[in-house]
């Protein structure tokens, strides 16, 4: 897994984005084929939109070129209905994308998905906006994808597992089936964001437990992972917070 | 070339040697010799300009080349040529142990006394300093370095001896650490603690058994060494000569044949490798030490016990463009510090600078050799191993 990891060494931003869009591609192409020409659309309309302020802050900052947005657009069109207007699709995207990751300096420098940020302003902005419930085949295809996450260290399996294991204590044998369903490609690619989750092991459980919990709070639906992993990653320096505190808590105790 | 036991092969061969300033955190040198004089084994070629009782000796016989300096004056090389000696050899008969401070004496006079890492903070430690422990490093550093039972077998009197003249340094332990199921050794001193480590990667560092056996804080030191400098110590209170010959593993992709040699301290490289291949092949990338913890180099570091032969190495994305590149707070990252130190929130203070916080998440544990995982597998490109250091000299400058 190490040598694996290594391979993103020194490699920032676009390193990262790669990976992801590999990881991405099972899932986008199920949905492509699902829905058909109206899905092609909101991706290519989000793409667009996104990578076109990934080149606007390049060029202001004098950054580093990224081509995060791809990402955002690929999760974005995958959990979105295909009967979306093509201009609530650029207004949601466009301030998903500068306010929940450019202005902190881009992929990587912030705190929240943008793909989370402009789906819920989605929700919140258009009511009426259902996400499409996912497929069988949308999870299936959500699993080689999380493997080459896990394989290359982006996805750390302690997010996946302690909600998974949250849901389950929540909703019992019967529906955690019917549940993972559901939850597994938002899952994955929205809750385990290695931006939007905790980055100690520690952190990372309690983010976990936070966002399976308010995943079930929430009705156990697809809106619900998004705002659950919205909201548990706003808290998710506080769990990290805490982690460092009890990390130099020991430390104090063993040096006396 | 001379095949000795284990198959090591020691070099008949008199090969270029330098003294390299970054062995040493901050050195400053007065020197003793002037470019062109001849030297012998063991003879003091130059002090630490502020603490002049710490002296450096000549590894070998011959005349001093090159003296390069680095930006503020700081030593870069010192290079010495193989040739005639000056003299037959620098004082023989046995060395003062009639005290403690005549051992300090003579371990500082005859060019031991570089070999000791202190810690916190890294580098020589000061001539009157006396530590809370000693740590003896008994492990191999990587596993392609050579076996310490071997480079030990047969020399369980300098071992002895060495551990003794340290036991007299300080009022605490000496340690003993050594990779699990290594040979039990003859005639340690009783009042050397043997401690036991796995043989894995990052398990035979001195940083690990410190932290495992007693973690080092603002109000606590201790000093760390490798158990060939402690043959060598040995070695010099036993026959009052200076061994400047150590193992050394020489391995790596582009090496031809993978040897163990036996070699002075600071052996030109350049020349050790062009001197064992036949082929006319583009001179490969060398480095002092492992692959993961080494430095690129052209002459063999004082604490390293391999050298490993290489390609070039890839140019991290972030040096390329010159833009910062973001931390991704990867899992593997939680598994490369073999201590209890939480990665991500450090490598955020180190790359910030941000002192304070890197002291309370435990920074004094660290020196460079250990953060050199978090720099191989950062997405940042980001040196942790420079930031470390300049974190540690801010908090030495507020603790002094």
């Amino acid at each position: 897994m190490t040598a694996a990891a290594r391979l993103l060494a020194g490699q920032g931003a676009l390193g990262m984005t790669v990976v992801q869009v590999i990881a991405l591609l099972p899932a986008l192409a199920v949905v492509l084929a699902e829905r058909g020409l109206p899905a092609l659309w909101v991706f290519l309309v989000a793409a667009a939109v996104a990578l076109f302020w990934d080149a606007v802050f390049w060029r202001v900052r004098n950054g580093a070129p990224g081509a995060g947005g791809i990402t955002t657009a690929m999760i974005f069109a995958v959990l979105t209905p295909a009967d979306v207007a093509v201009w609530q699709v650029a207004v949601v995207v466009s301030l998903g994308a500068v306010v929940g990751e450019l202005v902190f300096g881009g992929r990587g420098f912030g705190f929240l998905n943008a793909a989370a940020v402009s789906l819920a302003l989605l929700l919140f902005s258009f009511p009426g906006t259902a996400l499409p419930e996912p497929t069988l085949a949308l999870a299936l295809a959500t699993v080689p994808g999380a493997a080459l996450l896990l394989i290359m260290g982006v996805l750390s399996w302690r997010v996946v597992v302690t909600s998974l294991l949250v849901l389950w204590l929540a909703v019992g044998m019967d529906e955690i089936v019917a549940v993972a369903i559901i939850a597994a490609f938002p899952l994955v690619f929205l809750v385990g964001d290695p931006v939007a989750a905790a980055s100690t092991n520690a952190g990372r459980v309690a983010y976990a437990i936070l966002a399976g919990a308010l995943i079930w709070i929430f009705g156990l639906d697809v809106q619900a992972v998004v705002f659950a992993s919205l909201l548990a990653s706003i808290f998710a320096p506080l769990a990290d917070y805490f982690a460092i505190r009890a990390n130099a808590l020991q430390r104090g105790l063993r040096h006396g | 070339m001379t095949e000795t036991q284990h198959g090591e092969a020691t070099y008949a061969r008199e090969l270029p040697v330098g003294i390299l300033g970054a062995d040493y955190s901050e050195l400053r040198i007065r020197q003793e010799v002037e470019r062109g004089d001849a030297v012998s084994i063991g003879q003091v070629v130059f002090r630490d300009r502020k603490r002049p009782e710490i002296a450096f000796v000549s590894p070998i016989s011959g005349t001093v080349g090159d003296i390069s300096m680095a930006p503020r004056r700081m030593l870069s090389v010192f290079e010495i040529l193989p040739g005639p000696a000056a003299s037959a050899e620098v004082e023989t008969g046995s060395c003062d142990d009639s005290s403690a401070a005549a051992i300090r004496g003579t371990l500082l006079e005859r060019g031991l006394w570089p070999a000791i890492v202190t810690r916190p903070f890294g580098g020589i430690p000061d001539p009157d300093a006396s530590p809370d422990a000693i740590f003896v490093t008994a492990t191999r550093t990587s596993t392609a370095a050579p076996h310490p039972a071997n480079v030990m077998d047969g020399r369980a009197a300098d071992l002895t001896r060495g551990l003794e003249v340290l036991a007299a340094l300080t009022k605490g332990h000496v340690h003993l650490c050594q990779a699990n199921g290594a040979p039990a050794l003859d005639d340690v001193p009783s009042s050397v603690k043997i401690s036991y480590f796995p043989d894995r990667d990052g398990q035979g560092l001195p940083g690990t058994h410190v932290h495992r056996l007693f973690p080092v804080h603002s109000e606590r030191s201790v000093w760390t060494i490798g158990y060939q400098e402690v043959l060598a110590i040995g070695h010099l209170f036993r026959t009052g000569r200076y061994d400047p010959f150590r193992s050394v593993a020489l391995h790596g992709p582009r090496c031809t044949d993978p040897a163990v040699l036996r070699i002075p301290l600071g052996v030109d490289l350049r020349v050790l490798v062009q001197d064992r291949s036949d082929d006319d092949d583009p001179p490969p990338d060398l480095i002092s030490g492992s692959e993961l913890r080494g430095r690129p180099a052209a002459y063999l570091g004082r604490h390293h016990d391999e050298i490993t032969v290489t390609d070039r190495r890839r140019a991290a994305s972030g040096a390329r463009t010159g833009a910062p590149q973001p931390l991704f707070a990867l899992s593997p990252l939680e598994r490369a510090l073999p201590m209890n130190i939480l990665p991500v929130p450090m490598m955020r203070a180190l790359s910030t600078g941000d002192a304070e916080t890197a002291r309370r998440l435990g920074c004094f544990e660290l020196l460079e050799d250990d953060v050199a995982p978090l720099t191989a597998l950062c997405t940042s490109g980001t040196d942790y191993g420079k930031c470390l250091r300049d974190v540690l000299d801010t908090l030495r400058k507020q603790t002094v």
